[in-house]
């Protein structure tokens, strides 16, 4: 099949101590490398799920009442989808959207639900919701006025480095009100590059540069518990949360009860770091200028901007209004989100192109995330779950259960992406809370802060990622520093949990 | 205030009889077109929903037994919905896929249905089933597999153009079982210019391109109805069919009686135009060596393409035989088909950024149009619909109302995207043939063979455009042609219907 190479001339070239040149010439095979790794992780996944999926029946989970739990077969196929699919997020052997497919092949084909509701569950409202929150941070980013809100903060802030750390984490978090923290991360990262290039020249690791990227993905973590807009989860424990209990969270509620909190974090988290991370240089001189000059650049805002906010902030004001005016009570949420998304591209702000460019892998995840939690829950398997994990806290008080379902969830959102932490973990919780005379909406509230903020590995959330591509920080520092934030959040919690949100009004114990 | 005016540093005179510089230069304002034909269609669309939303009740339709059947006002709002729908898919104001979401949006605003419901239907599992065929078009594309098989089929045909003519149909339409036909001819698009540019060096038009080029558009849509693979009409046709009537048709099935269908046509049409545009060559002298040549060039197959292989020909061996087997009977086929997406993502043959590349605007599209059909059937406007239908031609016999009702479809297949009339159409169809006593299934096959053959304009689907791209032929041409293919479509249509498909298995009456 392959042309055969002769040399034209007769004569033998100069070798120069070279065996003489073979008479045909083939292009030699390029070296296979087979990635162990990766063919060992895809095993791992498939064969925990076969593993469980052909173990004998489990015995049944009994409650402090004596009440036996059956895990039918489809639930322990479930449960044996959810190690799968855990496996594979984590270790990230296929793209996490593909993952998100298998979740609804495996189920359509080992019947352990009816393909019908396995496929459409990833097209459920608060998935909808998801995607009209990334494509406002697609739109902030494109008209760019993400750029103009971070010179502005820059040439307000100054030179001094400590409040150069407490306004980008400010900024960080104020925009995960408005939009998803993946996005916020992906949109402040640039701005954090240019800001640390004026820090130090060569670009290598120093203290600050470990401060600023790590304390960028905090923050994004804990202002994103704040509002419905700042990631996906708040979306779906709410779907959760009215399924368990018939009742709606609010946009205006939700923020009510987080508002506190997350700015407590955000504040506490920016002292944590210049303890931990105490920048080198006091001032970086000529930052101010700088930014001044890039948004002079920028120029007078356009009118896609002005366009964009006042769609963003209609939308969020229709949002948070829904809650007090009876005539817009109806509408649905998914609904509102995504006439913001029409209006986007009715008014051209955004083309077939940008379409195209939502990052469809995020939402096949989040499609995946719900058809898990929906399976889990639909075939029993997350009552059984809950049983079983309820007998570990039979005789604990309310205070120690609250905050062990807030632990539980804590080490879940590092190892699995944060949606499909409170996915899994929020009806458990909710089918135990009632048990220990427990109120759902400290439940709720108390899971909802902790699946925000996984601190230790770079796989719980995208932010975490995207700071990672800094090269400041090596995986271990990473994990060092956010032993010492999981500890503070834990603590600030409690103190929520006990004497805060009571007071605010929120119920914690359940009337006899 | 931060916007400095640029100013010039020293005032020049130009010698050319400008006038003089201005002192201080602003930036021009960046003129705006107003897209006024836009806009118009936009408002139409708005227009036609509010008066029909806003429009005194409408009168009941009668059932066959003369009792009335009243048109709820959410049939009626979700009639306002697919006049809107229709509007901006026909004139493009949006994305085709944003027209889609208009639709979830609309339907959860108007409450014409229960959001979940409204939002979910966008990743229905026949949704799910066009975005595996989907990838396999890009699986083909993109590791060569189509130009491969193009060499092969060229060094197998010989030089004889007549011989070479029905080879690249017989490949196009080919290829029309595997993957959508907008994927297939954009795919053998280009190898058939390379053929061409053999015959006819300067690329003028000559009968045998006429005959190539409109040979591949025509052939691409008699072959994609062979297969459920093939288009996106056919599953979302066959989604429509299970919602109505709680039957669910096979892969198998499907092909039992279109493939029979499908190949008389491909074959009657290829002797049509052979007869037509009778080349004026009788050989290619050299083509054969040309494409030996190539395929040896492209070496040996690579890893990815056998195991793409593998995986195509394993899916539809799976996909075509399970059914069949008692053990298997109950799997998804939607599921068996997404096992090979997943495969090609383990396999890596795709990656992340394919999946980033696939056309997601279509696939929002389609949700959308899933979406309007199903809720036409749920709120029973498309009962309404077909009964008033049904009323508006008295007296005709079920064969003339299946005869007219095609005709129908027929007639807006050609200037409509072919999904979009399927959504709409099929649902009626089907509720037309369920209530005159039409086998449902004859009903389906029919509409769904004629979605795909819009063979006089060519609007009526992308391989008629992209034949067009090749400059062998006008409008006018095509329309000409067109009128024979459409007339040799219709006879071998009435053809099945009466005598081919009864002796099948389905005979043209539903039972009492």
């Amino acid at each position: 099949m392959f042309k055969k190479k002769t040399p034209t001339a007769e004569k033998p070239l100069p070798s120069g101590g070279l065996p003489p040149m073979p008479e045909t010439i083939r292009m030699a095979k390029p070296p296979r490398r087979i990635d162990w790794k990766r063919i060992l992780f895809i095993s791992l996944g498939v064969a925990l799920f076969f593993l469980v999926y052909f173990s004998p029946m489990w015995p049944d989970a009994v409650d402090p009442k004596g009440e036996h739990f059956t895990l039918s077969h489809q639930g322990k196929a479930a449960i044996a989808l959810f190690l799968l699919a855990g496996t594979w997020w984590v270790l990230e052997v296929l793209p996490i959207g593909v993952t998100g497919i298998a979740i609804g092949v495996l189920q359509a084909l080992f019947l352990i639900r009816p393909a019908q509701a396995a496929f459409t569950d990833f097209m459920d409202p608060s998935v909808w919701f998801i995607f009209g929150s990334l494509v406002i941070g697609m739109v902030f980013t494109k008209t760019g006025l993400t750029k103009r809100l971070a010179y502005m903060m820059l040439a307000l802030v100054g030179e001094s480095t400590a409040r150069i750390y407490l306004g980008c984490m400010v900024m960080t978090a104020a925009l995960t009100h408005l939009m998803a923290h993946t996005a916020v991360a992906a949109t402040i990262y640039p701005l954090l590059m240019a800001i640390y290039s004026l820090y130090d020249e060569e670009n290598k690791p120093t203290r600050f540069g470990k401060g600023l990227f790590i304390g960028m993905a905090y923050t994004a973590g804990a202002g994103s518990i704040i509002t419905l807009l700042g990631s996906a989860r708040a979306a779906v424990a709410i779907g959760f949360f009215r399924d368990f209990t018939g009742r709606e969270v609010g946009f205006f509620e939700l923020s009510y009860f987080l508002f506190p909190l997350g700015w407590a974090m955000v504040i506490l988290l920016w002292l944590f770091f210049l303890i931990v991370f105490p920048p080198e240089r006091k001032t970086i001189p000529g930052l101010r200028e700088r930014a001044q000059s890039l948004y002079a650049k920028l120029g007078p805002i356009t009118r896609a901007e002005i366009l964009a906010l006042v769609i963003v902030f209609s939308a969020i004001a229709v949002l948070s209004l829904r809650s007090f005016v009876p005539f817009l009570q109806p509408l649905d949420k998914s609904a509102i989100i995504l006439v913001a998304t029409l209006l986007f591209f009715l008014t051209e702000i955004l083309t077939v192109k940008d379409l195209e460019e939502i990052p469809w892998n995020i939402v096949l995840l989040f499609g995946g995330a719900m058809s898990i939690g929906f399976c889990l829950w639909k075939t029993g398997a997350a009552k059984w779950l809950a049983v079983q994990w309820l007998a570990m806290f039979q005789h604990a008080p309310a205070f120690v259960f609250i905050l062990g379902i807030a632990f539980f969830v804590l080490v879940m959102t590092n190892f699995i992406m944060n949606v499909a932490a409170i996915a899994i973990s929020l009806p458990v919780a909710l089918v135990i809370a009632p048990y220990l005379g427990v109120a759902p909406d400290v439940v709720f509230f108390a899971s909802l802060v902790t699946a925000g903020m996984p601190f230790l590995l770079l796989v719980g959330a995208a932010p975490n990622a995207i700071a990672y591509g800094s090269g400041q920080f090596t995986s271990a520092e990473f994990f060092k520093a956010g032993i010492g934030a999981s500890i503070l959040l834990m603590f600030v919690l409690a103190l929520f949990v006990w004497i805060v949100w009571p007071l605010m009004g929120m119920p914690v114990l359940l009337p006899h | 205030m931060l916007w400095s005016r640029k100013k010039p540093k020293e005032p020049k005179r130009h010698p050319d009889g400008l006038p003089p510089m201005p002192e201080t230069v602003y930036l021009a304002r960046a003129a705006r077109e107003v897209d006024w034909k836009r806009l118009l269609f936009l408002c139409l669309g708005g227009v036609l929903f509010v008066l029909v939303y806003f429009s005194p009740p409408w009168p009941s339709a009668r059932n066959v037994d003369g009792s009335p059947f009243p048109l709820t006002p959410e049939g009626k709002t979700s009639l306002a919905l697919v006049l809107l729908a229709l509007t901006w898919w026909i004139f493009e104001v949006v994305p085709v896929g944003i027209t889609g979401i208009t639709i979830g949006v609309v339907q959860a605003l108007f409450g014409i249905r229960d959001p979940k419901a409204a939002f979910e239907d966008f990743l229905h599992p026949s949704v799910w089933f066009i975005f595996g065929s989907l990838v396999i078009g890009l699986v083909f594309t993109k590791t060569g597999l189509t130009k491969r098989a193009a060499y092969r089929m060229l060094a197998l045909a010989g030089e004889r153009t007549t011989v070479i003519f029905l080879g690249c149909m017989l490949l196009t339409a080919g290829l029309a079982h595997l993957m959508p036909h907008t994927a297939a001819a954009a795919s053998i698009f280009p190898l058939l210019r390379a053929v061409y540019v053999l015959y006819e060096d300067e690329n003028r038009p000559t009968r045998f391109g006429k005959g190539l080029f409109m040979g591949m558009a025509f052939t691409c849509g008699a072959g994609s109805i062979v297969t459920l693979l093939g288009s996106a009409r056919s599953p979302l046709g066959l989604g429509f069919f299970q919602e109505m009537t709680g039957r669910e048709i096979l892969f198998p099935a499907f092909s039992h009686y279109l493939l029979p269908l499908g190949w008389t046509l491909v074959l009657v049409l290829c002797g049509y135009l052979l007869l037509l545009f009778r080349p004026e060559k009788k050989t290619i002298p050299g083509l054969r060596q040309r494409a030996q040549g190539l395929h040896a060039r492209l070496g040996p197959m690579s890893a990815a393409e056998r195991a793409a292989v593998v995986v195509v020909l394993a899916t539809v061996v799976a996909l075509a035989v399970l059914p069949f087997t008692t053990a298997s009977r109950n799997l998804d086929k939607t599921g068996i088909l997404l096992v090979s997406t997943i495969l090609f993502f383990v396999l890596r043959i795709l990656t992340v950024k394919d999946l980033q590349d696939l056309p997601w605007n279509l696939v929002l599209f389609f949700g959308g149009a899933m979406s309007a059909g199903s809720c036409l059937v749920r709120t029973g406007a498309a009962d309404w619909l077909a009964l008033s239908y049904i009323q508006a031609l008295p007296d005709l016999s079920p064969l003339a109302l299946l005869a007219v009702t095609v005709f129908l479809v027929f007639l807006t297949i050609n200037w409509m995207m072919n999904v979009a009339v399927v959504a709409i159409a099929i649902p009626v169809g089907l509720a037309v043939a369920l209530r005159a006593g039409i086998s449902p299934e004859v009903m389906l096959f029919a509409l769904l063979a004629v979605a795909g053959t819009p063979f006089l304009l060519l609007y009526g689907s992308a391989p008629n455009v992209i034949a067009y791209g090749s400059g062998q032929f006008s409008q006018a041409e095509f329309f000409r042609v067109g009128v024979g293919a459409t007339l040799l479509f219709a006879l071998v249509l009435a053809s099945f219907v009466l005598w081919v498909w009864p002796p099948l298995g389905l005979p043209l009456l539903s039972g009492p």
